[in-house]
């Protein structure tokens, strides 16, 4: 029983020493910090400037995310609008080239995927019934090569002009278009002539 | 003692700018991946230009009027070398001369311009031998903006016809 009673005892007794050491040590804390009252940024003892310190690169490296999070956002929002807006004119892109292989232009006499019946293309000028056929505001044929004067195409001037505008529209700026082949029968030497042009189409769809 | 504190100060310090080093290479990465310039559609334009530019009837007719040939053709006969248009001249100047005259008309290349310079090359290729049939250039083409391929059969092997915008 006494060697148990000296056994347990002397672990009691650093204990209890170590325990008053921590008494004096958080009393005199207390004391430079009731000394210190008033002055909140002024470092009380080494643990709490660590985790003073802590705290603020903390803080620090939170600032830092949201700044960074906040530019990739930023940018990510303007190349989503540019994104968008050249989505859109791919699209308008794409339509224009259809238009060339739709049955209403197709130059049907050899195999050539975009090559437009120019003799289609006037009898259509003249029927009102096909403007809003396509849902376009704006559909123009246009000779590159051999390139003329602006002169708009009629039955009467054919093949003495550049221009065949199916659907007018005063207002069209650069409205997109496709490189085609303009094909006619060539009345004089009777043969096919192809010659090289661009259509232009312009709409809701086109944008 | 106070030197080991330094040296855990410096630690945390390395650690923050390591971090920070990395989110902001992340951040760049994904922004210039993002920025990267795609020239497939206008690739898609030139290569509709040269299916068109095929198409066109030139000036040479082999054998008879009217037979006026298509450029695709005039290609063939340029390749070939066998015979003269009927108006006396050589299908190769023809072929360079109107393929010049559709290019100039169709882009707008000056120096002030943003296309500086383009190039045109047909070429023959079979199993056996690879030829240059016409090559045309104009202009500074250190860097191509857009540009495509236009393959044709010419038994028995392909002629290739590519033509490049440079900026």
């Amino acid at each position: 029983m006494n060697s148990l009673a000296s056994y347990s005892s002397e672990p009691l007794m650093n204990l209890s020493a170590k325990f008053a050491a921590f008494k004096t040590a958080r009393f005199r804390s207390l004391k430079v910090h009731l000394e210190n009252f008033g002055q909140p940024f002024k470092i009380l003892s080494r643990g709490q400037m660590k985790i003073q310190q802590m705290a603020f690169v903390l803080v620090a490296l939170m600032v830092f995310f949201a700044m960074v999070a906040l530019f990739y956002f930023s940018f990510s929002l303007g190349s989503l609008e540019k994104g968008a807006q050249s989505l859109q004119q791919d699209e308008a892109k794409e339509l224009v080239r259809k238009m060339a292989s739709t049955s209403e232009f197709a130059f049907t006499s050899k195999d050539c995927s975009n090559c437009i019946d120019m003799v289609k293309v006037l009898v259509l000028k003249d029927r009102g019934s096909y403007e809003d056929f396509w849902n376009l505001d704006f559909l123009q044929i246009k000779k590159v090569h051999p390139s003329s004067n602006e002169i708009e195409c009629e039955k009467s001037n054919y093949p003495d002009c550049n221009t065949i505008t199916i659907i007018p529209n005063e207002e069209i700026g650069s409205p997109p278009s496709a490189f085609v082949s303009l094909c006619s029968w060539e009345q004089s030497q009777e043969f096919f002539k192809c010659e090289l042009g661009r259509i232009l189409a312009s709409g809701k769809d086109l944008k | 003692m106070m030197s080991k504190k330094a040296q855990e100060e410096i630690v945390g310090f390395v650690l923050i700018v390591i971090i920070v080093s990395i989110v902001l290479v992340v951040f760049l990465g994904i922004i210039i991946r993002q920025d990267r310039p795609s020239s497939n559609l206008e690739s898609r334009d030139i290569h509709q230009f040269l299916e068109s530019t095929m198409q066109y009837t030139s000036n040479c007719a082999i054998g008879y009027e009217p037979n006026y040939l298509p450029l695709n053709d005039l290609i063939q006969e340029c390749h070939k070398s066998l015979s003269t248009c009927t108006s006396g001249k050589d299908p190769c100047t023809v072929l360079e001369s109107t393929l010049s005259e559709i290019i100039e008309s169709s882009f707008h290349i000056a120096l002030d311009a943003s296309t500086k310079g383009y190039e045109f090359k047909s070429t023959y290729s079979s199993d056996s031998i690879t030829e240059e049939i016409i090559s045309l250039t104009k202009g500074n083409c250190s860097q191509t903006i857009k540009g495509s391929d236009l393959p044709m059969p010419a038994f028995p092997g392909t002629i290739s016809s590519s033509f490049k915008l440079c900026s």
